[in-house]
């Protein structure tokens, strides 16, 4: 390429730096393959920016050139130059993986290390055999320890047999090897590493136990157990984690009854371990084999956390304390001062309902500060005990708290019963709109006549948002018992009240076509959300009725509109709406465009199809790859034979 | 009024982003500002834009794709967008020690240098200036070292963000005290003018500055920014990937006259980004510069 030539020229030109980095940064641009031994000087230049600019150039434009250009760069005196030829070598030797090998037989200790970490970051599986060979023939061991590193992170299943034999090796190299065993989790490790457990030291056996945790293998189970009693407080610590890691508390419970009771005395005490990892296994373990003095020392734990900081692990603690179940210490914190003990029983309690908590909590609501009423009261929703209901009623009657109300008129308003109606229908004058909204939905679920006459008598106030109340529970109790009402909202002179009219066929969709009139007009409401609206109804409502409105909309001034028309249309099918959207899907607006071509694709039949391949050559990418999916999706249908 | 019904029948779904359609805008924030959102942050991406999806009455975040792509108001919501994904969180004299070494070393030393060569001239860039705070603060220490002299030189600090919205409030220069809150008190009463409880940079500061509308992500542009002794980049770049890190530090390498200084944000590293720089360290401070 003449470019290319201009390029090469100008970085051997011994212009000034801004001109060579130029030039480097065109190579890179243009990947000038040719420009690669130049821009492989470069690296040596002593200016930064002439280095810097060539480096980058050079991994863009990589391959066998580059890889070839660079290697001998390995072998500079200088550092920084052979450090940069390494990094180069990491991102680009994939393309050239023979000539790295090949350093792998070099008679220079330094460049069979250097070779080793390269062929790491290959990611290459034709790395994995010489690499394998390195680590266990070469005679110098911090190239058999990089073998292994690099091993490890390609973590390819064929390195496992090299590294399973290379476990006999000195303890420098072990740390790798088994490093490298645990992330690639092949099965045929675990008797190996079991074996090596055996004969180590106390810090690699340490690092074969949390191999064996993470690869997560049964496999290792019964060995583990076995080294319980012999080991060490840290270690056999690190082993129950290990354990618990590998069967997941459940299995725990398939442990005989005597191995189970050892097993829980050692995860008490790891639960004291430094490891912050090693006591949430103690937790989770802890959480299935039991016990009171287990549920005790969990929550002592468990209050210590920060909600916020430690999440996750409070969550974990919850979890424990829940599967061991309701104890005498947790109804204990309940009643004690502290409040974060407190806090984390109730968690448990509304996991759990049982008896003794509710009414424990129950029993100490009163006393409590507004947080911890705040989840006491919805524990207690949660758990929807129907002898709870005095407490609820009490908590309407005289708390302040609004987030305290909302929840017990949830509790209310899903227990329903005789003459609650009129205490809820009472929230609905509450100053706090969240309130009025569950008061509104508690008496919605209750229902009954009272109510009824109630709502429809609000619905002659004055006041628009008493209305708007009235005509939403009105929507829920049924449309049909409420014509006139609802009809006059479709009329009424503010917006969201008409809106709220239109959502109240949403739910059951019954009788639409007698209202298909009153609902039409609504197309040319002023309001672009009332119309939206309508247009939403008409797409989830089923009804060949219907499809002539969502025509209709199509002309629609507001492009949403129309777009949720086109949709609609689309999703039911309706092909007598092909023309219209034909002419959509190939007009000037794209979005409607795009939609248009989805809807076609829905509809299917010969017209759309052949207006999509019309489409399939439209200038915008996205409108084309919209219309191949179309067309892709009426082939498969099958209904078209080509 | 509608508050009251969280619940109607178009707003009942959480909007949730699919991983094709979070694929989808990471590339389209990335291919519009260099800007890499990172999977951990998918979530914020997530909440911050909820609340809009539901006022612009659209059904997924495929849809916002469509929109910023083809709705008339783009680029409005291409700029709203914008001001999602980026935090424009900055303050006047924000870390203190970084600007007591930019001032006693690196400001002195170009204004010696330039008075030796007989050039009485002086670019700074500001490039990420936000709401302005940083290139005011330099206005103002570039004020106490040159004294009494500033009129007999040729200062320009060219100020520049993606954000025409944080430029907007920056070409007003009017702040609060919050703004304040690291700044001496004496630098208060010297530069500003306090106006209803609010603080005004005082108008012949303003003019050493001239804010600019930039993209970091579009190379040509940055091409064009005159040539500076000084560029202040802090606090930017963390929203980048490597790739785009590389190619704004190497255009910043560019513009950088020679023996030129580059200031980047306290918790940000050139490490794997560029050697091209020589650090120096002083206590609190990193100053990168660019070899005679
Ligand atoms: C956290 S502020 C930093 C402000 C100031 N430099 C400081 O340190 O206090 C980051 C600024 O970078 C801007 N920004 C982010 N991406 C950008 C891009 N691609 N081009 C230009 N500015 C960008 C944002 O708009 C934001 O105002």
């Amino acid at each position: 390429m003449q470019d290319c030539k201009k390029i090469v020229a100008a970085l051997q030109g011994g212009g000034d730096s801004s001109d060579i980095r130029e030039a480097a940064w065109q190579a890179g641009e243009n990947g000038c393959q040719e420009a690669v031994p130049a821009l492989a000087g470069l690296l040596a230049s002593g200016n930064l920016g002439i280095q810097e600019a060539a480096d980058q150039a050079l991994r863009r434009i990589g391959g066998k050139a580059t890889v070839e250009a660079v290697i001998p760069l390995l072998r500079s005196d200088e550092a920084p130059v052979r450090n940069l030829a390494m990094d180069i070598l990491r991102e680009t030797g994939a393309q050239d993986l023979p000539s790295l090998v090949g350093l792998l037989h070099d008679e220079d200790d330094d460049i069979r290390i250097f070779a080793s970490d390269i062929l790491g970051s290959t990611g290459s599986v034709a790395a994995v055999a010489p690499l394998g060979e390195a680590l266990l023939r070469d005679p110098e061991v911090n190239v058999r320890y990089q073998a292994a590193v690099s091993l490890g992170e390609l973590g390819l299943k064929d390195a496992a047999r090299y590294l399973n034999k290379a476990l006999g090796d000195e303890e420098w190299v072990q740390f790798s090897v088994i490093e490298a065993l645990a992330k690639i989790r092949d099965d045929s490790s675990i008797g190996a590493l079991a074996k090596a457990l055996h004969k180590s030291s106390d810090l690699v056996a340490s690092m074969i136990v949390e191999a064996l945790g993470e690869m997560g293998n049964v496999k290792a189970v019964t060995m583990l157990m076995k080294h319980l009693d012999a080991a060490s407080t840290a270690l056999r610590n690190k082993i129950c984690k290990a354990i618990v890691q590998i069967l997941g508390g459940k299995s725990l419970k398939l442990l005989s009854e005597a191995e189970r009771e050892r097993f829980g005395h050692y995860l008490l005490v790891a639960l004291t371990d430094e490891d912050e990892a090693v006591q949430d296994a103690a937790m989770t373990g802890l959480g299935f084999v039991g016990g009171e003095k287990a549920s005790a020392e969990v929550l002592a734990l468990a209050s210590g956390l920060d909600p916020d900081r430690d999440h996750d692990r409070l969550v974990l603690a919850v979890d424990a304390l829940a599967g061991m179940g309701p104890t005498r210490a947790l109804e204990l914190a309940l009643e004690g001062d502290d409040a974060r003990p407190a806090q984390v029983v109730v968690d448990v309690a509304r996991r759990l309902c049982s008896a003794p908590l509710c009414e424990a909590m129950k029993s100490v609501f009163w006393g409590r500060d507004r947080d911890l009423q705040r989840e006491i009261a919805q524990a207690l929703c949660v758990c929807a005990r129907p002898e709870d209901k005095p407490f609820f009623l009490e908590v309407l009657g005289r708390h302040e708290d609004g987030t305290v109300l909302k929840t017990a008129l949830e509790y209310i308003g899903a227990l329903g019963g005789e003459g609650v109606g009129e205490l809820l229908f009472g929230f609905l004058e509450h100053p706090y709109d969240d309130v009025k909204e569950a008061a509104l939905e508690a008496c919605v679920q209750v229902g009954g006549q009272g109510l009824d006459d109630r709502f429809r008598a609000m619905f002659a106030e004055q006041d628009p948002v008493r209305r708007l109340m009235a005509v939403y529970a009105m929507g829920k109790l049924g449309v049909a018992g409420h014509v006139d009402e609802i009809r006059a909202a479709l009329d009424d002179e503010v917006p969201d009240i008409r809106k709220v009219a239109l959502e109240s066929f949403g739910d059951s969709c019954v009788d639409l076509g007698q209202w298909l009139p009153a609902i039409r007009e609504r197309l040319h409401d002023e309001h672009r959300e009332v119309r939206l609206t309508v247009v939403e109804l008409l797409g989830h409502c089923e009804g060949e009725e219907l499809l002539p409105c969502l025509e209709e909309a199509l002309d629609d001034e507001d492009d949403w509109v129309r777009v949720r028309a086109v949709e609609a249309l689309g999703r039911r099918g309706a092909e007598a709406a092909v023309p219209r959207l034909v002419e959509i899907a190939t007009g000037t607006n794209t979005l409607l465009a795009l939609k248009a071509v989805e809807a076609l694709g829905a509809i299917g039949g010969k017209t759309a199809f052949r207006a999509l391949l019309e489409v399939l050559d439209a200038e915008d990418p996205e409108l084309q790859a919209a219309a191949e999916d179309a067309v892709a999706r009426i082939q498969e249908s099958g209904e078209e034979e080509l | 009024m509608a508050s009251l019904f969280t619940k109607t029948i178009s707003l009942k779904k959480e909007f949730t982003i699919e991983p094709e359609e979070f694929a989808q805008l990471r590339d389209f924030i990335y291919a519009q500002s260099g800007i890499y959102i990172a999977d951990n942050r998918k979530y914020l991406l997530e909440n911050r834009l909820r609340n809009r999806l539901k006022q612009l009455n659209l059904k997924s975040f495929g849809e916002y794709y469509y929109y910023l792509q083809y709705d008339a108001g783009r680029k409005q919501e291409l700029n709203r967008l914008f001001e999602v994904v980026t935090t424009n969180e900055t303050s006047f004299f924000r870390n203190p020690p970084q600007l007591k070494v930019f001032q006693d070393h690196v400001l002195r030393e170009v204004v010696e240098a330039q008075r030796k060569a007989g050039d009485r001239r002086i670019r700074i860039w500001s490039a990420g200036c936000s709401t302005g705070e940083e290139p005011y603060t330099m206005a103002i220490q570039l004020c106490e070292v040159l004294g009494a002299e500033l009129p007999g030189w040729n200062v320009r600090i060219t100020a520049n963000d993606l954000s025409e919205g944080v430029l907007a409030s920056a070409r007003r220069g009017v702040y609060t005290e919050y703004a304040l809150r690291t700044t001496p008190p004496e630098m208060i009463r010297k530069y500003f003018v306090q106006t209803d409880g609010n603080y005004a940079v005082r108008e012949d500061l303003k003019k050493l500055i001239s804010f600019g509308q930039i993209n970091l992500s579009d190379r040509m542009q940055l091409k064009r920014v005159e040539r500076s002794h000084i560029v202040f980049c802090r606090n930017v770049i963390i929203y980048f990937d490597d790739e785009m890190k590389k190619r704004v530090i190497s255009s910043f390498y560019d513009n950088l006259l020679p023996g030129g200084y580059l200031l980047i944000g306290h918790s940000e590293s050139l490490h794997n980004i560029s050697r091209a720089f020589k650090p120096t360290h002083y206590p609190g401070a990193i100053i990168y510069r660019k070899e005679e």
